[in-house]
């Protein structure tokens, strides 16, 4: 049993930013552009059951997400407020891969773990594996993001920060630093020893003080040079889990209104908790390590890419062409601006598997609306990390036949294989000849 | 032990905490009201952007648009010469290839600004050209401004008019002199907007996000050398679109363009030399050739960086290679494109190896961010 005094910060500090990420999502007009009027989506296949929400629904949905995060900040009918954030939360971020951020899936996993503690009961003493639980998955968080940058692209090459940098010489005060190529290295390395280090460091109770500025500049950095949203902020509050029941018990005390109440009572650790919490941690670090599983440079395939906090890894400017070919041999370009918004052409044309999946729409479209059953192939030309343009995918592979699945992405050619535009255009046709396209 | 811990923490950590906090909210504070301004940044490496854009503006672009203003008015002079005697068929005929080879130096700055405003391109340039609604446009003798019927208007219907007769009736030459008119007063609007507001905004507008001068321009630049240089001047005569093979080839003669005076291929070369020269900065002074700061100079800034001067002489390369391709082309391109369809097959190649290096790698290299609106972590 300890005083959940961190858990009740987390809870409060985590309601009051999913508030405001939600009312920022609506100030943006976001709903409009991300949810309600693309003329298509990309779900996540093993979702791609949920339906499509109309603009009622859609609206309920916000609805939700603001009563249960209000509920989240504030502990009143805490178990119901949180699964409705949680599912409301949740059901938008499966409706689209494009907008596909770290941070949500962060959100959505605090929000499911919330659901099954008693951060609402500030009057009780609760039971320390809830607190760990929080703290074990946030430094895992910050683990798991430094571990991925263990690689040549981002410690040797200092990738894609190379990039992202000197774009950034006009800031004031600091703008000057970013356009020294050594800057990059001190931001990848140093980044990568932050994220690395900060579980170890917040755990301490003798570094944590000292730490915790860090963790703020780090992610103010963060936030000042990325269009990163609201994850610096929520990194931020989560963080402060780490400091002692009575550091936190002080901080609220400084606001008489938001004062934790005396402790007057107890909760007991449910066994059921303590399954659901150590099968949850052996997912969540078994996860993202699927990747091992593919093959290949990871960046490339993005085989097992996402929901393993690879963050600000890779700058992938592409550039895709779709075309598709009816019974009748006529061949056709489509125009994607047709059918896809200026984001999602962006991620569809970097990224395979929603390549794939745009080949499948394309299909089931042109069968449903003019009866034509078409194949669909796509020529993707993608530069990776400040590398020249390569072919990312086989452009004469019927990309509406290839199944979107766990598999090896046999449809990417390989990283190593390098096929240049000038290249291409000698080679085109003898490829075109050796398919069945 | 625990609470031994704990106990100590308190009085060490516990009172840092708050003003850790207060820290934390004093410089989002700050941040929040002096950040967020960092939208619009340009690039350090390469600092010379307002130069480049002035390069651009003054040099290149604004004086491309004069001298198609001027040659086109002269033109309109001479047809009124023509229709007194006073002027020659071919005086005419020299004076509107020259507007149409000073159309091929304003094509890269057709989609932004004044000229996509004013709707230049399809005024101007929308062929093939619809033979028999202009004559029927003759016979009326009546001038309605186009709505979205361009094809019997603009150049290619001068050019009809002009080239399919030896003499020309009263109301021929009056239909000629409307039509030019029309592109007269559209070249005058477009010129005087960049002379004057236009050109201001331009040279003002830094940076290289989304909506910046810069952007603007690689965009334009870009789609009308992939709809109205590889798709216009060689795709469709053949029958591509995109990236086709020799299987789909098949010769449409009468799309090229300049059907009926048949120099197509020295619109093609003069379009290609002006995407050269434009990607160079380089400029003409008295038909003397003068550097500028060009997008070559911003892709070079990057040092030798994958993304620096092997991508420059990478393009470069390129240049040289697709314009020795267009050497094998000869005119009339309407029958070459009937007896040697593979050649101009592999032409279009050759340029349209240029769109991947500029769309994917340029952009890239010059940190030009097309839409930034939403939140990425991810990549």
């Amino acid at each position: 049993m300890v005083d959940g005094a961190p858990l009740y910060t987390l809870r409060r500090l985590f309601g009051a930013l999913v508030i405001f990420s939600t009312l920022r999502f609506i100030y943006y007009g976001w709903i409009d552009c991300q949810i309600l009027s693309p003329i298509i989506t990309f779900p996540y296949e093993e979702f791609s059951f949920l339906p499509r929400p109309n603009h009622l629904a859609t609206t309920l949905l916000f609805i939700g997400m603001l009563l249960g995060g209000f509920s989240i900040m504030t502990g009143k009918l805490f178990k119901i407020g949180t699964t409705l954030f949680f599912l409301c939360f949740t059901y938008i971020e499966l409706l689209d891969k494009t907008y596909y951020l770290n941070h949500y899936y962060f959100v959505s996993i605090i929000a499911f773990l919330l659901i099954f503690t008693d951060a609402h009961k500030e009057r009780c003493r609760i039971p320390k594996l809830q607190v760990n639980l929080f703290k074990f998955m946030i430094g895992l968080v910050y683990f798991l993001a430094g571990l991925a940058k263990l690689n040549s692209d981002w410690m040797i090459d200092a990738q894609p920060l190379s990039l992202w940098l000197p774009p950034h010489a006009d800031m004031p005060f600091i703008g000057w630093f970013f356009k020294y190529k050594i800057t990059a290295y001190v931001f990848s390395w140093g980044g990568a020893l932050f994220d690395l280090s900060a579980p170890f460091f917040l755990m301490s109770n003798r570094f944590r003080i000292w730490f915790f500025p860090v963790v703020i500049l780090f992610h103010l950095m963060t936030w000042l040079l990325f269009p990163i949203g609201i994850f610096p902020w929520v990194m931020i509050c989560c963080a402060t889990i780490f400091f002692t029941s009575e550091e936190h018990r002080k901080f609220w005390s400084h606001f008489k209104l938001l004062e934790l109440p005396k402790i007057i009572g107890r909760v007991n650790l449910s066994p059921f908790f303590k399954v659901f919490a150590v099968c949850f941690l052996i997912i969540q670090i078994l996860f993202p390590f699927r990747y091992l599983m593919y093959p290949g440079n990871l960046f490339w395939h993005e085989s097992g890419y996402r929901f393993s906090w690879r963050v600000m890894l890779i700058e992938k400017p592409s550039f895709a062409t779709f075309y598709i070919k009816d019974e009748f041999g006529i061949e056709e370009e489509v125009n994607l601006s047709d059918w896809l918004t200026k984001q999602q052409e962006k991620m569809v044309s970097s990224q395979p598997d929603m390549i794939v999946q745009f080949a499948h729409i394309l299909k089931e479209k042109y069968l449903n609306i003019q009866q034509r059953n078409i194949k669909v192939r796509a020529e993707v030309w993608s530069s990776l990390n400040g590398r020249r343009s390569q072919l990312l995918i086989d452009p004469y592979r019927n990309l509406a036949q290839v199944k979107n699945n766990w598999k090896t992405r046999d449809y990417v050619i390989p990283f190593d294989s390098v096929i240049t535009p000038q290249n291409y255009f000698k080679i085109n046709s003898k490829l075109r000849e050796n398919s069945s396209w | 032990m625990n609470l031994i811990k704990q106990f100590t923490n308190k009085n060490t950590g516990g009172k840092y905490f708050p003003s850790v906090f207060f820290v934390f909210i004093s410089s989002f504070l700050l941040f929040a009201c002096s950040g967020g301004g960092n939208s619009d940044s340009s690039n350090e490496d390469f600092s010379e952007i307002p130069s480049l854009l002035e390069n651009y503006c003054d040099n290149i672009i604004t004086p491309s648009f004069e001298e198609f203003h001027n040659n086109i008015a002269s033109f309109e002079t001479l047809l009124t010469a023509y229709s007194n005697s006073e002027a020659s068929l071919n005086d005419c005929r020299n004076a509107f290839k020259d507007a149409r080879l000073s159309w091929q130096n304003i094509l890269p700055f057709l989609q932004f600004g004044p000229a996509l405003d004013h709707f230049l391109m399809v005024n101007c340039n929308t062929y093939p050209t619809d033979a028999e609604q202009i004559e029927q446009d003759i016979l009326n003798g009546t001038w309605i401004d186009p709505a979205t019927d361009y094809n019997h208007y603009g150049l290619p219907a001068i050019e009809y008019i002009l080239y399919s007769n030896e003499t020309h009736s009263e109301a021929q030459i009056n239909r000629l002199i409307m039509l030019t008119n029309h592109l007269v007063n559209l070249s005058s609007s477009v010129y005087n907007d960049w002379s004057n507001s236009y050109g201001l905004t331009f040279k003002s507008n830094t940076g290289t996000s989304a909506g910046s001068s810069v952007s603007l321009l690689v965009h334009s630049y870009i789609q009308v050398y992939e709809t109205r240089v590889r798709n216009g001047k060689l795709g469709y005569p053949i029958n591509v679109i995109g990236m086709g093979t020799n299987a789909d080839l098949y010769a449409y003669p009468n799309k090229v363009e300049a059907y009926f005076s048949g120099y197509s291929v020295d619109l093609l070369d003069e379009a290609f030399t002006t995407y050269e020269d434009v990607y160079n900065g380089d400029y003409y002074v008295n038909g003397i050739k003068t550097e500028g700061l060009g997008l070559d100079d911003f892709v070079r800034s990057n040092g030798d960086e994958p993304y620096g001067i092997p991508l420059d002489n990478e393009i470069s390369d390129q240049f040289s290679v697709a314009k020795n391709a267009l050497q094998t082309l000869d005119n009339p391109l309407s029958s070459f494109v009937e007896t040697n369809i593979t050649d101009v097959f592999s032409a279009y190649l050759e340029l349209q190896a240029l769109v991947v290096l500029w769309k994917v790698d340029m952009t890239s290299s010059i940190g030009m961010v097309f839409d930034n609106s939403y939140d990425n972590d991810g990549d």
